[in-house]
């Protein structure tokens, strides 16, 4: 009896503690995103909402099997054969793909450093690494802008010091987006490689060293491929939003950068096609799933063998 | 254990951390095929010791030999020494195999070898069957083995071992300490072992350094270590001790005596003990304090107690008894036909044979 008691209380005590975040889930994340789905199987129209069929205030269950009956896949078929949004698409994934492993190649050794810094000042590194998000995102990459132009920063420096003669065309090229890309997103690169590394048992590196391993050669067999995680996790949480990055591409990469997240800006402000914005939106989280579930994958794979 | 050269030496090495001296001016010799425990309370520096011995540690003043060669300075993935590390520091993203074969890639070692060297190593540490599980799949003791499995991989002539049972519970301990020691003499290597166990350490070890405050108190067999300790600290740490404070000196028939000041009493001593007549205080091991019900008409040493405490511990039951204020402990056997138990209250005689009454100066 005393059993089922407390089996009925475990029961309610874990619906009470799971209800709020699902609750949440559901009101902040599954209803607007359900709405944005019906809105990109809408059509174009110039009126209040901006798309059709819309649903009629008071015309009950009928109304709701108008709507019904009047969605279709019309905008994806138009966004899956226009050259230009496949483009956007693509270079989007290519520059997120090209940034992320820049990122790696830069964050890894930042962490590595922090991680074998005294433990001492590792909270500092730690805090000085958070400092830049004290300050708003579009001022930071606006002061890029003031670095990267022809009579910036960068080129006087450089120029002053007679590297070269005349100035180097940054702003407004793919460059400049990598530049803002890989400074804006190194803190979530560097932090989950850091928190992995500065976890790792040191006894291990001192028992490969045991075993006749010179450093360096540690450091490949074992560092490395014990900070796999933080490595996956870096990637993930730089990867999925620089595909959807509107601000660094507008602001650094000049007009012939097609990024989808920008296409998707203008459909929606400028050509005020909120259908065809929402169809975007549904496709990049449909393309931004899968990178997300492959790394899933392998990282359950790599617990398991962990196991 | 023959040889002219020991096969590691340490010479005066002095190891300090800030302000504390972890090992201090220590010199030791261990020889071929020996099993030497560093044993002392935590903190007394054996661990740097070893550490010194495996490169992960350099002295400040002094030198490290193996095998005759001065190996001070040199880095630890190229001295002829492996360890067994406290927490075993398996590698967790690789299998069993290749943990064990870890150490021979370094070396590059063909891979048929390697292949035929890691399944010798498995037979040996009976992991069999447990090739290609990874570390975490694996129970404490099994973890353990493939520690041991891979430090021997690469035969080396003297494995240290840092703590090796510490992880283990208190029975597979003691058939682990059984197994490790019939393994070093079949394969005829050098074992240094890190305890703070003192009854693992005498279990296991041909000798026996303990170590206090970053120096060593004493070598000695296991033996000679518990029956003949030569400081007050080592009869307090190694075994079970009463000790009495005083002052020994001559008595009128030759022999010796001591003037316990807590209890007031005499004792007679063993004059033929070394240092009986300079001892300022005197241990006995509770097994040698012998309990009587009556007062003894022949016995040495009888002083007379109440009964305060009887602990019952299976193979033996520990007595405690207030002689004048002073408590002395007492173990007896709990063998069948043994005497019956006293009970706390119980008015008692106990006597101090003097040949097992340890003259010891502070």
């Amino acid at each position: 009896m005393t059993m089922r008691a407390a089996d009925v209380y475990g029961r309610r005590a874990r619906w009470l503690t799971l209800a709020p975040p699902f609750l949440f889930l559901a009101a902040l994340f599954l209803a607007p995103f359900a709405m944005i789905v019906r809105i990109s199987l809408s059509h174009s129209v110039r009126a209040q909402p901006p798309y059709a069929p819309a649903y009629a205030p008071g015309s009950g269950w009928e109304g709701v099997w108008r709507v019904v009956e009047g969605l279709d896949l019309q905008n994806y078929a138009t966004i899956v054969s226009d050259d230009l949004y496949v483009a956007a698409f693509l270079t989007s994934l290519r520059i997120a793909a090209t940034s992320t492993l820049l990122l790696v190649l830069v964050g890894y050794p930042i962490a590595y450093a922090m991680a074998r810094a005294q433990p001492k000042l590792q909270p500092v590194l730690v805090a000085l690494m958070m400092v830049p998000f004290w300050t708003s995102f579009l001022i930071r990459i606006y002061a890029w802008i003031g670095i990267l132009k022809p009579e910036g920063l960068l080129n006087q420096a450089l120029i002053g010091a007679g590297v070269i003669s005349e100035p180097l065309e940054i702003l407004n090229t793919e460059g400049a987006i990598f530049i803002g890309v890989v400074y804006a997103y190194l803190p979530f690169m560097v932090l989950p490689i850091y928190a992995v590394l500065v976890a790792q048992d040191e006894s291990l590196l001192e028992a490969a060293a045991d075993l006749g391993s010179p450093p360096w050669k540690s450091f490949w067999l074992v560092t490395i491929p014990l900070s796999a995680p933080g490595v996956a996790a870096g990637c993930l949480l730089c990867f999925i939003p620089i595909v959807g990055e509107f601000i660094i591409p507008d602001m650094l990469g000049g007009s012939d950068t097609l990024m989808i997240g920008r296409q998707l800006w203008s459909e929606f402000f400028s050509n005020r096609d909120w259908p065809s914005a929402s169809a975007i939106a549904v496709l990049m989280v449909v393309i931004l799933l899968i990178p997300f579930f492959v790394l899933r994958r392998l990282e359950s794979r790599g617990e398991e063998a962990l196991l | 254990m023959a040889g002219d050269v020991p096969i590691a030496r340490i010479d005066a090495a002095s190891r300090r951390f800030g302000g504390v001296t972890a090992v201090d001016a220590v010199t030791l010799d261990i020889c071929e095929g020996e099993f030497l425990c560093l044993l002392g309370p935590s903190g007394c520096g054996k661990t740097t010791l070893l550490r010194m011995l495996a490169g992960f540690e350099q002295p400040d003043s002094g030198r490290i030999y193996l095998d005759g060669e001065d190996v001070t300075g040199i880095p630890p993935h190229r001295r002829p020494v492996n360890m067994m590390f406290q927490s075993y520091a398996l590698f967790p993203h690789m299998s069993v195999e290749k943990n064990i074969a870890f150490g021979l890639k370094q070396d590059g070692m063909p891979a048929s070898d390697i292949a035929a060297r890691v399944s010798d190593m498995i037979a040996l540490a009976r992991l069999e069957g447990l090739g290609a599980r990874r570390p975490r799949q694996l129970s404490g003791g099994q973890r353990q083995r493939v520690a041991l499995a891979r430090a021997l991989a690469k035969r080396p002539r003297v494995l240290l071992l840092d703590e090796p049972m510490a992880a283990l519970d208190r029975k597979l301990r003691e058939e682990t300490q059984i197994e490790l020691k019939s393994l070093q003499a079949r394969l005829g290597l050098t074992f240094i072992v890190v305890t703070h166990d003192q009854v693992e350490a005498m279990t296991m070890a041909d000798r026996i350094a303990v170590m206090e405050n970053g120096r060593i108190a004493q070598v000695g067999s296991p033996r000679e270590i518990y029956e003949r300790p030569a400081t007050l600290s080592v009869a307090r740490f190694v075994g079970d001790a009463t000790v009495f404070a005083g002052a020994a000196q001559s008595d009128a028939n030759g022999g010796a005596e001591f003037l316990c000041e807590h209890p007031a009493m005499t004792l007679a001593l063993d004059v033929a003990r070394a240092g009986a007549l300079q001892a300022t205080h005197l241990a006995i091991r509770p097994e040698n304090v012998r309990l009587f019900p009556w007062r003894p008409s022949d016995q040495p040493n009888v002083i007379q107690g109440q009964v305060t405490e009887s602990l019952y511990r299976g193979d033996q039951r520990l007595t405690i008894v207030d002689a004048g204020g002073f408590r002395v402990r007492v173990a007896q056997s709990n063998a069948t036909g043994a005497d019956a138990e006293t009970a706390p209250g119980a008015t008692v005689w106990l006597s101090l044979p003097p040949d097992a009454l340890i003259p010891l100066t502070s």
